[in-house]
Order: C-alpha cells, then structure tokens, then sequence
C-alpha cells in the first residue's frame, strides 16, 4: 500500500515536472516567435507597402486586389484603398486597381501602365484593370465578366465634374478617375447619378490641390481689400468733410452779404465782407428766417382774396394803370403757385400782396407801392432802405429789420439750408421785388 | 454737433462698413487650406529624429554610408538643411515638389532650407528663413554641358554651399504677389489713398453739381 502510495507521489511529480517543462517551451517558443516576427514584420510591411516589381505588385493583388501607395493616395492612402475594396465588392467580377510608383521592371518602357496590365491579366487573369504610376499615363482595361464596362461613363461624369470644379483650371484626381470606373462598372451600361458623382466631387482627394501661394495670395489679397475700402473711404470722407466744412463755414461768412451770386445782376454787387464799407446794422439770430410750413396755402388763399377783389372790378376801374399791375401781378403769382417749391410759394405770396396793393391804389395815387422786406419778404412791409449788414448793399427792410437785422430768410435743400439770396433764381436775383419795381414782369419773363 | 464731428463719425462708420464688406465679398474666394497628407506627414516623422527621410520605393538612391555623410552633414549645416528623397509626383494630395516641402517644415517647425531630390530632379524650399542667394541645380542628368551627379555628391555640394550663408528667420508662409506683411499694408494704403482721393473726387462734384442744381430755378 505504501509502495502504492509513493509510486502515485511519484507519478504525481513528474507529470508536474512535464507540465512545467511544456509552459516553460510554450512560452520560450512564443516569445521567440514574437521577437521573431518583430524583426521581420516590418521589412515585409514596408516590401508590401512598395512593391518594386511587377512580381510584388502581382503578389499584393493576389492578396488584396487594391493597390495604393502614398505617393498616388492624394493624401489619405488608407481611406482611398477602403473606398475601392468597398466600391470593387458590387461589381460583378474581380477589379484590380493599380496606384503605385513605377515598377522597377518596367521604369524603361514606354505604356508602362498598359504593358503591367497586360502582365497582371496574364498572371491573375480577366477582370477590370484600372493602372496609374507616377509616370503615367494610367491605363483601363476590361475582360471577360467586365468587359461590357462603358468607359465613356466614366468620361462623362469626369467632364462633368472638371466643367464644375474649383479655381480655374480644376484637376480630377487619378483616383477620382478610379472610384468612378469602379463605381461605374458596378453597373454596367447605367449613366452615374448625378448625386453620386456630386458627392466623390466634393470630396478633398478629388482634385489635384491648387497652389499654396493662391491661398496666400487670396488671404493677402482679402486684407488688401479690407484695408484699402476702408482707408479709401477714411479718405474720401476726410475729404468731403473738409469740403463740406470750408463751403458750410463760406457761405455762413457769406451770409447777409452780396443778394445774389452775381452781383450785377442783383444791382448790389459782392458783399465786402464784415466791417464793409457804410453805416450797418447789428443783426438778430436766426429765429425767424424759415420759410411757414403752410406757405403754399397761405399764398393760395392770398392769391384768391385779391383775385376776387380783381374780379369785381368795374370797367372803368379795370381800364386804370394799377389794375393793370394788379392783373400782371396775379398772372405772375398763379404761375408760380403750383410749383410746389417752397421760394417759388413765397413769391406768390409776395405777389398777391403787391396785386392786393395795387388794387388799393386804384383812385388813391398817394398809396405806395408795396415793397417787401430784403432780408425776409414774409416779414412786415419795408419802410425804409438801409445798409444790409457785412455788404454795400441799400435795400429796403422792414421796421423791425431796421432795428435790427436778422439773418436772411433760409430755404431747405437736400443737403442743407441756406439764405435765398445764396440760390440761383429770380427771386434772389429781385429780392423778392425788394430790388426791382416790377416783380411779376421778372417773373412772367423768367417762367416763360 | 459739428460738421467736422459729424463727418467724421459718419466717415469711420463708412469705413468700418465698407472693409466688413469688403471682407465678405471677398472671403468666398480664398481656397481651403491643403490638409497634410499621409506621404507628407511620414515625413515629418522620419525628419524628427534625422534630417534626411527616404521613402521605401527609392532607397537605393542613397546608400547607407552616403545616407549617414548627408544626414550628418546637414545636421552641422548652418542654416539646417533636411532632405526628402522621394519621386515627385502630382497625385500625392498637394500642388508641387515645393509645396510639400513647406507642409514639412511647416508641420516640422524647424526653420532651414528643405530638399527634395530623386534620381533626376531636386527641389529646395526655405521655410522660416530668408538668406542669400543659393545656386542650386534642378537636375542632376547633367543638363546641358553640366556633367551628371550622384544625388548624395549633389546633396553634399548643396549643403556645402549652404552652410555658413547670411540668413535671417522670417514669415515664409505669406504671399509672394502681395509683398509679405509689409507689401500687404503697403499695397493696401497705396491703393486706399488713391482710390480715395477719386472718390472724394467724384463725392464732392456730385455734391457741388446737387447743390449747384438746387440753385437753378
């Protein structure tokens, strides 16, 4: 029984012993191998990654029936293989593509792409080539099952994609060209859809990039476009509000001066400036030198008045000198009553009162004339002529006016306001009649 | 508020608005930046530790002793040097032979002057500097009456030459059309300056013309 015993210990122990033995050689011949493989993996990846020979290239593709290398991926070499494989799996038939350097066999021949496939076909048998080394020209051919693959299909959507790619002179890719072969020959006969060709177009391996230098000339030229608007516009605003600036401060020295750009025409020539020459008065601020907002009914209703009053007159009356003024006076102011112009409205209003004037007068020489204030016609009646201030100039103004000068009545243009006697019309040329003893004949000859 | 005051103030909103403007219309015209491709980014990697990268399809262009004078000799070469010994090739994700060696330089940020050679043709790029001029030969067939060299004796003469020229780091990345940041500025107020004084030309005749019109009744 002890004997039993011990022999089973025995036993026990060396299969112990054996089991050790077996880790311990497994796990020698593991690691041996593993370093093995480490030294060896790479030099077979890299030989697999660059393939020299027309042997490697035909002994990747056995392997894998895509073959691309960096120098032909556009940039991202493993997403381009992974596109093909996906896109040769619904073609009906094997596909081999070919993006490679230029076997080492073949470096000195001319049609390097067309004469590889023609060995490959001839070592892997029928089936869609598509060739392309870096020294060109690629080559796509097609036997048995996909011999009936179209090419012009994949011409068509290429000239589509080139007519409405980026830049100028936009390139497809040659791997472009391969995905839509492969992409093609999945079904045979059938025109790519437009999305598709869209979508592989838009994709960054699909055209050859275009030069950095454009890039950098495009963000330079963009910075050159914003800085030169706007300093061209600080510029030209700088300007325009000096010029704006030295006419605005020009024409307020100007005014109360000359009544009227061309002094000969006004019978008063250019004003001389502050300090002229002859006994002035002060002047009063500019409260009162805007023209009524209701100046055009104003005039109308005046208009109306003193044309009834016109209407009744009697044959003798009518036979008279001043109802002749009166009539001349208020053919003058209905010419000038619709014309919407706010000076224009003015001198309809100024000459309604000279037409009412004159209607007075008939029977009654000792009644003046009327004769409107210079320095704002819509003021009271002038009364007495003195020097308009800061200019040579005797014109009649009203009493307050007298007293002391306000600034001349302002129209409102566009841009700015600015005295009447500063604007190119007949009523600065006249004073509104203030400068002239026939207003409404002025007025009938200018608006003829 | 003042005339001047008021011009002013509309004059530099005008001119905010109008390079705002500016900006827009023209942004739609400047090209995506080139992503850097997998060829290119190998070697950036290969350059981190050594300033020659060859790729595996061409390595028997230089041998390992030539490899080893070219590394070493580029590496003492002030300004640096780095070599990348690859066929050119147009289907590689980026425009030229130059192009890729700015990504390189870019990507590696070591200012030098980077080489890109094969069997017939080298390339040269400064990246991150200006120096002298350096003459160097874009074959190596022996164009013309020049006799034919071997890449490693062209890569040693090249850095030869190079080594010990006058240089100064710059921006090498900006537009060679526009002049730099310089020419930039300078083109812009150039081109501002004039195209502003015409139009205040036309502004202020306008002006004048409205205003005179405004006159003749």
């Amino acid at each position: 029984m002890a004997i039993a015993v011990r022999t089973e210990s025995r036993r026990r122990v060396a299969d112990g012993c054996r089991l050790s033995v077996r880790v311990l050689t497994a796990l020698f011949v593991t690691f041996a191998g593993s370093a093995l493989l480490a030294l060896v993996a790479p030099t077979a990846a890299a030989q697999e990654a660059f393939p020299r020979t027309i042997d490697d290239i035909v002994e990747h593709l056995r392997a894998d029936p895509v073959l691309i290398q960096p120098a032909m991926g556009m940039g991202d070499t493993r997403a381009a293989h992974d596109l093909l494989v996906d896109l040769a799996a619904d073609v009906d038939g094997p596909v081999y593509v070919v993006l490679a350097d230029t076997p080492e066999d073949l470096a000195a021949t001319d049609g390097v792409s067309e004469q590889a496939a023609a060995l490959l076909r001839s070592e892997l048998g029928d089936g869609l080539y598509f060739v392309d080394f870096i020294d060109g020209p690629r080559y796509v051919g097609a036997w048995g099952p996909t011999a009936n693959v179209d090419q012009r299909v994949t011409a068509e959507a290429l000239q589509y994609v080139v007519a409405n790619g980026p830049g100028e002179y936009p390139r497809a890719s040659t791997l472009l060209e391969a995905v839509l072969t492969v992409r093609a020959a999945a079904e045979p006969g059938e025109p790519l859809p437009v999305e598709v060709v869209d979508e592989y177009a838009e994709q960054p391996w699909a055209f050859i990039p275009t030069e950095h230098y454009e890039r950098a000339d495009a963000l330079a030229g963009r910075w050159v476009a914003t800085l030169g608007t706007g300093i061209a516009i600080l510029v030209a605003g700088s300007i325009m509000t000096g010029v704006v600036h030295a006419v605005t401060s020009r024409t307020t020295r100007r005014q109360g001066g000359s009544g009227g750009r061309d002094g000969s025409r006004t019978h008063a020539g250019r004003g001389t400036g502050r300090g002229g020459a002859g006994k002035t008065t002060s002047r009063r601020p500019e409260a009162d030198a805007d023209i009524p907002a209701d100046i055009a009914d104003v005039a109308r209703n005046r208009w109306e008045r003193a044309r009834r009053r016109f209407e009744n007159l009697n044959a003798r009356e009518l036979a008279l000198p001043p109802a002749s003024a009166a009539e001349e006076a208020l053919d003058a102011a209905e010419r000038v009553l619709e014309t919407r112009d706010e000076l224009d409205a003015v001198g309809a209003y100024v000459l309604s009162l000279q037409a009412e004037r004159e209607l007075r007068r008939i029977g009654k020489a000792n009644v003046p004339r009327f004769r409107p204030c210079f320095i704002n016609p819509m003021h009271p009646e002038a009364r007495e002529t003195v020097r308009i201030a800061g200019s040579t100039i005797d014109a009649p103004v009203c009493p307050q006016c007298r007293r002391e000068q306000g600034s001349f009545m302002v129209v409102r243009t566009r841009w700015r306001r600015r005295p009447y006697v500063e604007t190119n019309t007949v009523w600065a040329r006249t004073g509104y009649g203030a400068l002239v003893d026939n207003l409404a004949r002025h007025v009938l000859e200018n608006r003829r | 508020m003042s005339t001047w005051r008021t011009g002013m103030l509309v004059t530099v909103a005008a001119a905010v608005a109008g390079g705002a403007g500016a900006w827009a219309l023209t942004t739609p015209g400047v090209p995506d930046p080139i992503p850097v491709g997998d060829r290119v980014q190998a070697a950036v990697e290969g350059l981190r530790d050594s300033h020659v990268y060859i790729e595996p399809a061409v390595d028997e262009l230089l041998t390992a002793e030539e490899r080893a004078q070219v590394d070493a000799a580029a590496a003492a070469s002030d300004p640096g040097v780095y070599v990348v010994v690859w066929r050119p090739s147009a289907q590689a994700g980026y425009y030229l032979e130059g192009e890729a060696l700015a990504q390189i330089g870019a990507e590696l940020g070591r200012p030098g002057l980077y080489l890109r050679l094969d069997a017939n043709e080298i390339d040269s790029r400064e990246v991150g500097i200006e120096g002298d001029y350096l003459s160097i030969p874009s074959r190596l067939d022996g164009d013309g009456d020049e006799p034919a060299a071997s890449p490693a004796e062209t890569l040693l003469s090249v850095i030869s030459d190079n080594d010990g020229r006058e240089y100064r780091e710059a921006d090498t990345s900006g537009s060679d059309y526009w002049g730099g940041t310089g020419g930039t500025i300078a083109a812009a107020s150039l081109l501002g300056v004039l195209a502003g004084m015409g139009l205040a030309l036309v502004m202020a005749l306008g002006w004048l013309g409205v205003r005179g019109g405004g006159r003749k009744r």
